[in-house]
């Protein structure tokens, strides 16, 4: 169900003033594309995803007093997911590396040939190893369906450092995604 | 990277920047599974967006709502069991204070005299009449 923007005023007034049912019915309307977004910044991690996400709620419930409506709550929840988001990169980060842990990206050459697997794979390959700042940028330029400005306010940068990540990123998956060339039969699945 | 691919002006890169954007939306929309948008999908992806609800609402730490959306009695009530705590609070001070004295005194207590004492028991009897009177204040009011 996604609300209405009045009722979703009324709801979040509501929730604002200690309403969870209201507050609810938020979670429901937003869910779906807080949970995309993680989704996509934790490639496809599923089950990592959903818990952050459900973290990124509870800690709007306890920050929506605060809330005073700057940025739309889309964003603010989308910045509050992002920033959950990067504590669980930097304490992933912290983490001694293991023998599991090694990056298949790294490892493996880039699959060749016309196998749609082949080439899905490739593709999430090169995205997954871009520097994460470019790899944030292109998650939440093209896979969120943000403006480039609101997409800026998620991410804590200037528009402007936005657009040359994204840049660096596009030619950076071109680079690597060369041998797919023009061939139509060739695109994955 | 190949010239075929990459073409040699912006028109082949933007072609490239689109067929990789398409196959990215593809694989992102895969990767979605049963998340998305409440009534717009079908049944299983209502369930699985409700019981996310649900699951988000059991974690909801209780929070006090703003004094403003209280009726005037709660929030009287409220004000006073704040001021109580901060009193009760200001109380710990104090009496920390007292036992802080009480330990230096008895590490002296060998070389005083009975004025020096007489001075203790008058600080600690002050020290004790501030405890009473943080803790007892703000109930009042």
């Amino acid at each position: 169900m996604v609300s209405a923007p009045a009722s979703e005023a009324a709801d979040l007034a509501a929730a604002q003033a200690g309403d969870a049912a209201a507050f609810g019915r938020l979670v429901r309307a937003h869910q779906g594309r807080v949970r995309r977004q993680l989704r996509r910044l934790c490639d496809g991690d599923a089950a990592l995803a959903d818990e952050l996400a459900q973290e990124a709620f509870v800690q709007a419930w306890q920050a929506l007093p605060g809330f005073r409506g700057q940025a739309s709550l889309t964003t603010w929840l989308h910045r509050l997911a992002y920033t959950r988001f990067l504590m669980q990169r930097r304490a992933d980060a912290a983490r001694p590396a293991s023998a599991t842990d090694a990056d298949p990206i790294e490892q493996a050459a880039p699959g060749a040939g016309g196998d749609p697997g082949a080439l899905r794979l490739d593709l999430m390959r090169a995205v997954a190893a871009l520097p994460a700042d470019e790899h944030d940028a292109l998650v939440h330029c093209l896979a969120l369906e943000l403006s480039l400005n609101e997409a800026a306010e998620v991410l804590g940068v200037p528009p402007d450092t936005l657009k040359s990540r994204l840049a660096r990123a596009r030619a950076k998956l071109r680079e690597r995604l060369a041998d797919w060339r023009h061939d139509r039969q060739k695109e994955p699945s | 990277m190949t010239a075929a691919y990459m073409g040699r002006d912006r028109g082949d890169e933007i072609d490239a920047d689109r067929r990789i954007e398409a196959a990215l939306a593809a694989h992102w929309a895969q990767a979605d599974g049963a998340v998305a948008d409440g009534a717009l999908a079908d049944s299983a992806v209502a369930d699985d967006a409700d019981r996310f609800v649900q699951r988000v609402l059991m974690h909801l730490p209780r929070r006090a709502a703003p004094v403003a959306a209280l009726d005037p009695q709660e929030a009287l009530q409220r004000l006073m069991h704040q001021r109580r705590r901060n009193g009760l609070g200001m109380g710990i001070e104090v009496a920390g204070a007292l036992v802080g004295i009480a330990v230096l005194a008895t590490s002296t207590m060998g070389s005083a005299s009975e004025a020096d004492l007489l001075r203790l028991g008058g600080m600690l009897a002050l020290g004790a009449a501030a405890l009473a009177l943080g803790l007892l204040m703000p109930a009042r009011g």
